[in-house]
């Protein structure tokens, strides 16, 4: 599914860029908080759900292509995160909701099935 | 699989096309010919090229405090000055270089004459050229696997930083990319490289991260100043860490940095030490 529409759909905040491209593909979806973890099992062009807001979640996502971060549980991202963000072109997405909600959505849409 | 070594000596790297000067020209034609053709420093020779001394700007000054200007050049000029063999290595010019504070250096062959002039400048330029550092932003265009012998990235890690956290790992994984590697051998580069950054960030007061790239394999290497591995069996097992709280709380410190090395590596060493820890990493390009 394209990223645009992922936020539509999960109706997202768009926190950087101003304009997604919309032809951005998102492919499947991993949750984490502990980026070995992440760093082990996400895929390139996954949607990234975690809690963790801090600048070093840009680096992970740089290095593994991945698609777009959501900041779940309403959490904003430190103002250095955001600069990293735009500085490297990776999409950040917030969300009222928590992991387990959005990427039951996300699964039932049939990402990454 | 090791990269292949380039010894490069001074014949490789300097400057070949040679302006000279013989000693019966004045200073003030010599410092007309330096003033034209931009250049700081001439080396001055006989009819058969051998070489009698070196004029520079400073002795042109000199010249000029002691209203020296229709003087031979030979008489101002700096009389068997310190030259390099063509044979020489650059590692030797580098520490002539340092030794002597000069910024130019006649190249003589067996006969001692002159074959070239050599700067601190042409040693950059041709490194740079034949270590292909100064070519990897026009490959950007280029589609598919690059042609490249070796290429060497040197990154310096600062402990404690989480703001630079990464930067080495995305720097590999950017020239990897640009020197057109496959998809599977950056994603293994790129793990490996992170957690090795990330474990100096979170344990190590100061480390460097290397890296050779060839068509062939990718070898990191990953060194700190300690404080050293416990005990390393322990740190290899999923789950073991001596992280602190602080670090914890970012999402760091699961214990699974040294395992995610050794899973992504195809070879891959360890060695600890209270003086520092030595990672080598080998991934190859399958």
């Amino acid at each position: 599914m394209k990223c645009v529409e992922l936020v539509k759909a999960l109706n997202l905040s768009v926190l950087t860029p101003k304009e997604i491209n919309p032809s951005l593909e998102v492919t499947g979806c991993y949750c984490g908080d502990l980026l070995s973890y992440v760093m082990a099992h996400a895929k390139a062009g996954d949607a990234w759900l975690t809690i963790q807001t801090h600048q070093n979640i840009v680096a992970v996502a740089v290095l593994l292509n991945l698609s777009c971060i959501v900041l779940v549980d309403n959490n904003l991202p430190q103002e250095d995160t955001l600069f990293k963000a735009k500085k490297e072109g990776i999409v950040l997405l917030s969300s009222t909701d928590n992991a387990y909600h959005l990427s039951g959505h996300l699964y039932a849409l049939g990402l990454g099935r | 699989m090791s990269h292949h070594v380039i010894k490069p000596i001074v014949r490789d790297v300097m400057t070949k096309e040679l302006i000279t000067i013989t000693p019966d020209l004045t200073v003030r034609q010599a410092k007309e010919l330096m003033r034209t053709k931009e250049i700081s420093g001439v080396p001055v020779v006989d009819q058969d090229k051998m070489l009698l001394g070196i004029i520079s700007v400073a002795d042109i000054f000199r010249a000029m405090e002691e209203d020296n200007l229709d003087a031979e050049v030979a008489k101002i000029m700096t009389k068997n000055p310190v030259f390099l063999s063509e044979y020489d290595t650059v590692g030797q010019a580098l520490s002539a270089c340092r030794q002597y504070k000069f910024h130019r250096f006649p190249v003589l062959d067996d006969q001692k004459k002159i074959v070239g002039i050599l700067t601190a400048g042409d040693i950059v330029a041709r490194l740079s050229q034949i270590l292909k550092i100064d070519q990897v932003e026009d490959d950007v265009e280029k589609k598919g696997p690059v042609d490249f012998t070796s290429h060497y990235i040197e990154y310096p890690i600062p402990g404690n930083n989480f703001e630079r956290a990464g930067e080495a790992a995305s720097t590999i994984k950017r020239i990897m990319t640009k020197l057109g590697m496959a998809p599977s051998v950056i994603r293994s580069a790129a793990i490996a490289a992170y957690e090795a950054e990330m474990n100096v960030v979170i344990h190590a007061n100061q480390g460097l991260l290397t890296a050779v790239i060839t068509p062939r394999d990718v070898t990191i290497s990953v060194s700190d100043t300690g404080p050293g591995i416990e005990e390393i069996s322990k740190a290899m097992k999923p789950g073991y860490s001596t992280a602190p709280d602080r670090v914890r709380e970012m999402g760091f410190g699961a214990g699974m940095g040294l395992p995610n090395i050794k899973k992504s590596a195809d070879e891959f060493s360890i060695e600890s030490t209270p003086q520092g820890t030595i990672l080598v990493i080998k991934i190859f390009a399958k």
